[in-house]
């Protein structure tokens, strides 16, 4: 039989360690082989005996919280003849592997060889974040028709740029917490782009509206932004770029874009009123655009008057 | 031929012993106040709404002996509620000596706020109504305001509205809630209008009373419905009301480089809107907001037959066209501003397009909503605003409440035909 190895759960990801011995005490006294610091782990817990035919033996040596694999309580001496195995120790989760076992293929940095890197490149993110900083001072100054002063600016300016630092760091954390890595730069340049598409879809969804005479295309896009691109292109940075555990990637971009996707979804939905069957508010295309460009021809008052009449006077019952 | 000749000379007979027995009654000096209150205290009444469930009154009014001695002159805004919800409330009359009993709706007036109803008891005497007097006479209004007993309030004759259709006289007494459907009378002690609405501040109105006789033509086929007969009456005020406005010749005025209509009815009043210039503010905005005084009562949440216009103008040679059609856009949203509910109106439907008007070309919305209680009436909503120009915008709303549709159509095509760019 090849060595044995345990694998045991570390802060920064799982430890592994070979068994070279006959006997390999684990518990949590100091003269142990292998040391746990559980509290709910025995001083001497379990050892693992090499027979002199070369087979490995499991034996419990806790009275306390013994070994468990699953719902069973292991009290007899257990034959480590199919591997890899599972148990509790205490609450320590322990797995038994055998060290011939194949191991996942490698997965491949991005952005080798001194090619393009958006992520994890202090210059690219600088770079994206100085575009969002310029973009967001375009954006403050046209939604702005009056005098600006340096000071009402720097003060709007400073406002958004705390929030896009403090997305990034948002960002960072879950990386942390899902790849074990601290990888600030990629976090950086992953805001600053989620941002810069907020801006643009800002920008594109009037022009839209009035492009198509209505706001429903507009609506699709930002629909399909919240609910669609953003989480999947954050899937795609935690688990594809950072390798990150995929349940708990999933699990932060559920809890951190729920939220914000149902506040863009309930907004969107009281402005239209989507899923009311009643709204005081009238819904229609009301975006105006410099360049005049659109698909609907211009037509006389007269067609207009003979076509509105057609679409929208109410039936004689009223409705 | 002979009881057709002898039903004629019965009714002459009583018309002349009317006309007696108002001459008599008619006192050769005018009357003050107090004596005005104890002549006709027993022919004033106040008329309960009350709730079928907890036999308690849901809201009150007043009401006079006209025509017969079990036969009530009111608002319509006083018996509404027994209309649309006639499973829910009855109406009930309380005399001033504590006598009371139930009442029958006769037949509505939506358009002029009266209503008659009729006792199945005697009551009393009716009361002899004529034409309002001149503008500056006395009158004296009688009610139950707030359910305190009844009383009398002094003022005189403002005359006739023009705001309104002639169908309002100002009254410059104090009506309060309670009064409505109470009796006006002139200085001889004679009624000359129904008490209707207050502004406040001594500035109230009421309706005349030959609106109340041609009431008595006016009864519901037996198969229609109030809420039918209420629907048709406001259709064909609508109609009539907007049909003469389109007919009419309208008085224009410029809003810089637009020639826009100005009062297009003496019923409508336009004021400046603009908002004031702010000294670090990059554009110049200029508005004027119309609006008639036609408010047509017909439940606590809908009121009919109001016209609201506005024009906006907005100008800039500081801001570049990005930024000046940000403001336009903002600009550029308008909405109905009515306290109807989901019971009362359906969804607004719109249509948008561009069209050519005089030259330039709009970018014009139009949307309207039924009432659900009331066929044929609609809510309509009308946007216009001017496209290709990168530093001048102009925007056009228009709201009409409670009107038929085809008519409030010919009335924007009206104004679409009226505006004239002049560069």
């Amino acid at each position: 039989m090849a060595a044995l190895i345990i694998e045991l759960p570390g802060r920064g990801g799982s430890q592994f360690h070979k068994i070279e011995k006959a006997v390999t005490r684990v518990g949590r006294a100091l003269d142990n082989d292998i040391i746990l610091s559980d509290p709910s782990v025995s001083p001497y817990h379990f050892t693992i005996c090499r027979n002199p035919d070369g087979a490995y033996e499991l034996h419990s040596l806790a009275d306390e919280n013994g070994l468990r694999i699953g719902r069973r309580k292991v009290e007899e001496p257990l034959a480590l003849s199919r591997l890899p195995l599972a148990f509790d120790a205490g609450r320590t989760a322990v797995r038994i592997l055998d060290s011939s076992q194949p191991v996942p293929p490698t997965r491949l940095i991005s952005c080798q060889d001194g090619g393009a890197c958006l992520f994890g490149h202090w210059g690219w993110a600088l770079l994206l974040f100085c575009l969002f900083f310029a973009l967001s001072a375009v954006d403050n100054y046209l939604s702005t028709p009056k005098l600006i002063t340096w000071e009402s600016f720097g003060r709007d300016q400073m406002n958004i740029t705390l929030v896009a630092l403090g997305l990034s760091f948002v960002l960072l954390a879950i990386n942390r917490l899902t790849s074990q890595r601290w990888d600030y730069s990629s976090s950086l340049s992953f805001t600053s782009l989620a941002l810069i598409s907020a801006l643009l879809l800002d920008q594109l969804i009037p022009f839209l509206d009035y492009v198509f005479t209505s706001p429903l295309p507009g609506f699709m896009i930002d629909l399909i932004w919240i609910t669609v691109l953003l989480p999947l292109a954050m899937a795609w940075f935690l688990v594809r770029l950072h390798h990150g555990n995929t349940p708990a990637s999933v699990f932060f971009i559920l809890f951190l874009l729920t939220p914000i996707a149902y506040l863009q979804l309930k907004e969107i939905a009281d402005e239209y009123a989507f899923f009311q069957t009643f709204s005081k508010k009238a819904f229609y295309s009301d975006a105006l655009y410099p360049s005049d460009r659109r698909l609907s021809p211009t037509i006389s008052i007269d067609k207009f008057a003979k076509l509105s009449a057609q679409r929208v006077a109410p039936e004689p019952s009223g409705k | 031929m002979l009881p057709r000749v002898k039903h004629t000379t019965i009714g002459l007979l009583r018309a002349l012993l009317a006309l007696a027995s108002l001459l008599t009654a008619l006192p050769a000096h005018a009357l003050d106040s107090q004596a005005i209150f104890e002549r006709n205290e027993h022919a004033v009444y106040q008329i309960r709404v009350i709730n079928r469930e907890t036999g308690k009154k849901s809201s009150i009014g007043s009401g006079f002996l006209f025509e017969r001695p079990n036969r009530l002159a009111t608002n319509y805004h006083v018996v509404s509620g027994v209309i649309e919800k006639p499973e829910t409330y009855e109406l009930r009359y309380l005399a001033a000596d504590g006598r009371e009993g139930g009442l029958r709706l006769l037949a509505v007036d939506a358009v002029h706020d009266l209503a008659l109803v009729e006792a199945e008891d005697v009551l009393g005497t009716p009361l002899a109504v004529a034409e309002p007097p001149a503008k500056g006479a006395s009158l004296f209004a009688m009610g139950n305001p707030m359910d305190l007993g009844l009383t009398v309030a002094a003022g005189t004759n403002g005359g006739v509205l023009n705001q309104t259709d002639a169908s309002r006289i100002l009254f410059s007494g104090s009506l309060n809630p309670g009064m409505s459907g109470g009796p006006t009378f002139d200085d001889r002690g004679v009624v000359v209008g129904v008490n209707v609405s207050t502004a406040r501040n001594d500035i109230s109105f009421i309706v005349p009373t030959r609106y109340l006789q041609r009431l008595l033509s006016e009864r519901k086929d037996s198969t229609a419905t109030f809420l039918d007969q209420i629907s048709r009456q406001i259709r064909a005020y609508q109609e009539a009301y907007l049909d003469g406005i389109i007919a009419g010749r309208w008085p224009d005025t410029k809003i810089r480089q637009m020639r826009v209509p100005s009062t297009v009815s003496p019923t409508v009043r336009c004021w400046d809107a603009s908002p004031k210039q702010q000294e670090e503010q990059l554009y110049r905005q200029l508005s004027i907001s119309c609006k008639n005084e036609n408010d047509i009562y017909l439940t606590d949440r809908l009121e009919v037959g109001k016209i609201l216009y506005e024009y906006i103008w907005l100008e800039s040679d500081q801001l570049e066209p990005l930024r000046f059609y940000r403001l336009y856009r903002a600009l550029n949203s308008s909405q109905f501003g009515s306290r109807a509910s989901e019971d009362d109106v359906y969804r607004f439907r719109c249509d948008t397009r561009f069209i050519d008007v005089n030259g330039r070309d709009f970018k014009t919305t139009i949307c309207a909503r039924g009432y659900k209680n009331y066929p044929g009436l609609s809510d309509v909503l009308f946007s216009a605003a001017m496209t290709g120009s990168e530093q001048t915008g102009f925007i056009f709303n228009l709201d009409l409440s409670g009107t038929d549709f085809t008519a409030a159509s010919r009335l924007i095509v009206r104004f679409l035909k009226d505006i004239q760019w002049q560069p």
